[in-house]
């Protein structure tokens, strides 16, 4: 291996910390909640879109509305500010559920989200303490639904006695009653948070009962309890979705818990529209516009993020422009300038850090990409003819190298568009 | 286009001290790198961190074992191996949960030409953390010697009956073949931006 030198030293160390402060403001895949509490979001980014939702999910118990969007756009965010909101008002209860916390989601399967559900439930009742409204007998009750709550959602292990006549075995002698031929067998019944996930509507409606017992203890604090799930916008593919969606959430419905979710991109185009008619509401969380005249918000982003000493104003538009508007590369690029300067022993990023950055970024776009869709880029950033229906141009959208600014402009991503135009870029 | 990187665990290693954790990067090596290279950058990755790197390889894990060792413990450096030969529907799999993957700690993805492909092809979520992230090692400079890079490619060369400048040629014009070895093949002659 070849030797490498010393990492700087001092007097470097101011410099250092300068930049792991920058640094510590634009890290791309921070929690969203994180980056909320420390108040480096600006929360009025989508024209109260946030406290749209929880307003309607507040007003209209059983309410259920989706948020589409692009990956990197935003969507947790957003709901975690719609949380917040509803946190605000005092009136409900709002349960966040990240279900890529709670399970696989690829084996996610109908009753998985009222498993998820229940399980919150349970531990929210915990917390706010509402027992001390119940008797000693009905908290025995209450426990009983929590069990069964917990047993839908992780399973159960029983012992179960099976006749078995052809090979005798008496029971243990302590047992009452006249000996039967048979034993035990250890019967397992996967939860619902564990693969593999059957649907079944019948295990649906076991589960509706227990939860009715903990909503109306719920209500008697809060006027009404919304769920959000988060994660859900990870099943590209609409029939996944729809299946893990379609049960669970005509069960919430009839229990009266509104719903906010995040949904695939897919929802809003072809047959994804005819899903879309299921919800009361579906919210789309647009690209930000990224026209060099029109990067004042996307200029407001960073702003908040307090960077003026590090990056100036030239370098900051070029990585808003470059950005295309997605949120997370808008930060990514921050972040991969910072650290080219950082790295090239300068002390403020300079244009040429955020074009390599620029680049770096682009070129992960470019990996990948198959000579169907390089065309398809190509065509669209030649005639601006973009259909979202085909299953090409839908990929380019999900995957970001594409991205909708209104339902007539689409564009390429600006990090990549220098580099499909190369000659070289024909291969994927 | 990124150029190689001479000094890959320094240059890695100095990113992501500067980083405020969850960093997810990917280090694009050659496709048939040995395993004391895997182990010589893990030692150089330490070394320059002060700090253990655990290398984790993927192979027969399910997700939720996966999970629970990139949380045991959540804020150590880890390598991520054995994800080269993985097919679409495992680059799905893994895309749909990288939530469940967020750690506290940097991890790096270790990576061959087809492994990038496959994770940026069928892997949109994690390839939006990995950013522009992707660094490659350099054959000349990097973990592979130069008599091994010969070597390589005179294999190919004799595979494929092609020398190295009618791959270039053909990349250039769009007709090489998508298949992992001849994305190598640019990779071993410094020509990775043409992948």
């Amino acid at each position: 291996m070849p030797e490498s030198p010393a990492p700087p030293k001092q007097p470097v160390a101011t410099r250092r910390e300068k930049f792991r402060a920058y640094m510590k403001n634009f890290n791309p895949t921070a929690p969203a909640r994180d980056a909320i509490d420390s108040g480096l979001v600006l929360e009025d980014l989508h024209n109260s879109l946030s406290r749209s939702l929880a307003a309607r999910a507040d007003l209209e118990p059983g309410s259920q509305q989706l948020l589409a969007g692009g990956i990197g756009s935003g969507k947790t965010t957003e709901l975690l500010l719609a949380e917040k909101s509803l946190y605000a008002e005092g009136n409900t209860a709002p349960l966040f559920i990240d279900i890529t916390a709670e399970t696989d989601l690829s084996g996610l399967d109908s009753g998985a989200l009222l498993a998820a559900f229940g399980l919150h439930l349970v531990r929210a009742f915990r917390q706010e303490q509402l027992q001390a409204g119940f008797s000693g007998e009905q908290l025995a009750e209450v426990k009983k639904a929590a069990n069964r709550i917990r047993e839908f959602s992780l399973g159960k292990t029983e012992s179960r006695w099976v006749d078995d006549y052809d090979y005798y075995e008496p029971p243990p002698e302590e047992e009452d009653g006249p000996p039967e031929p048979g034993h035990y067998i250890t019967v397992h019944t996967p939860g619902k948070l564990q693969p593999p996930f059957p649907a079944l509507q019948r295990d649906i409606q076991q589960i509706h009962e227990p939860l009715e017992m903990f909503l109306t203890a719920a209500r008697k604090l809060f006027h009404d309890v919304v769920v959000i799930f988060d994660g859900l916008d990870r099943l590209i593919g609409l029939e996944k979705f729809w299946a893990v969606a379609h049960q669970d959430l005509r069960a919430l419905r009839k229990l009266q818990v509104s719903v906010l979710a995040a949904a695939p991109l897919s929802i809003l185009y072809g047959a994804g529209r005819q899903i879309a008619e299921n919800f009361d509401r579906v919210y789309h969380l647009q690209t930000l516009a990224a026209e060099p005249e029109k990067l004042a918000v996307l200029k407001s982003v960073l702003e908040q993020r307090s960077v003026t000493e590090m990056l100036g104003s030239q370098q900051a538009e070029r990585i808003c422009v470059a950005s295309g508007g997605v949120l997370r590369d808008l930060i990514t690029l921050a972040r991969d300038a910072g650290e080219e300067a950082y790295i090239s022993g300068s002390d403020q990023i300079r244009l040429e850090d955020v074009e390599k950055a620029v680049g770096q970024l682009g070129t992960g776009y470019l990996r990948g990409l198959g000579p169907g869709q390089l065309k398809a880029l190509s065509t669209l950033n030649k005639t601006g003819s973009f259909d979202p229906n085909s299953s090409v141009n839908m990929e380019l959208l999900v995957t970001g190298r594409a991205l909708e600014y209104s339902s007539t402009d689409f564009r390429v991503h600006p990090a990549l568009l220098p580099l499909i135009t190369k000659p070289e870029a024909r291969i994927a | 286009m990124p150029e190689f990187i001479a000094r890959p665990a320094y240059e890695i290693a100095l990113r992501l001290e500067m980083r405020d954790g969850c960093a997810w990067s990917v280090v694009l090596k050659p496709e048939d790198i040995s395993d004391t290279a895997l182990r010589d950058f893990e030692h150089e990755l330490s070394l320059h961190l002060e700090t253990p790197v655990r290398i984790l390889d993927v192979t027969g894990l399910s997700f939720v074992d996966l999970r629970q060792q990139l949380h045991t413990p959540p804020g150590d450096v880890v390598v991520l191996v054995g994800l080269d030969d993985w097919s679409r529907d495992s680059w799905t799999s893994l895309d749909i949960n990288r939530d469940g993957m967020a750690r506290e700690g940097p991890l790096i993805f270790w990576l061959s030409p087809s492994g990038v492909l496959g994770l940026c092809r069928h892997a949109p979520n994690i390839r939006s953390f990995v950013g522009g992230s992707i660094f490659p090692l350099g054959p000349e400079k990097g973990v592979m010697s130069e008599e091994e890079r010969q070597r390589r490619l005179e294999q190919f060369a004799g595979h494929f009956q092609l020398r190295n400048e009618q791959v270039i040629q053909m990349a250039e014009a769009g007709t090489l073949p998508p298949e992992p070895e001849f994305v190598e093949w640019l990779v071993l002659l410094g020509r990775g931006d043409l992948v």
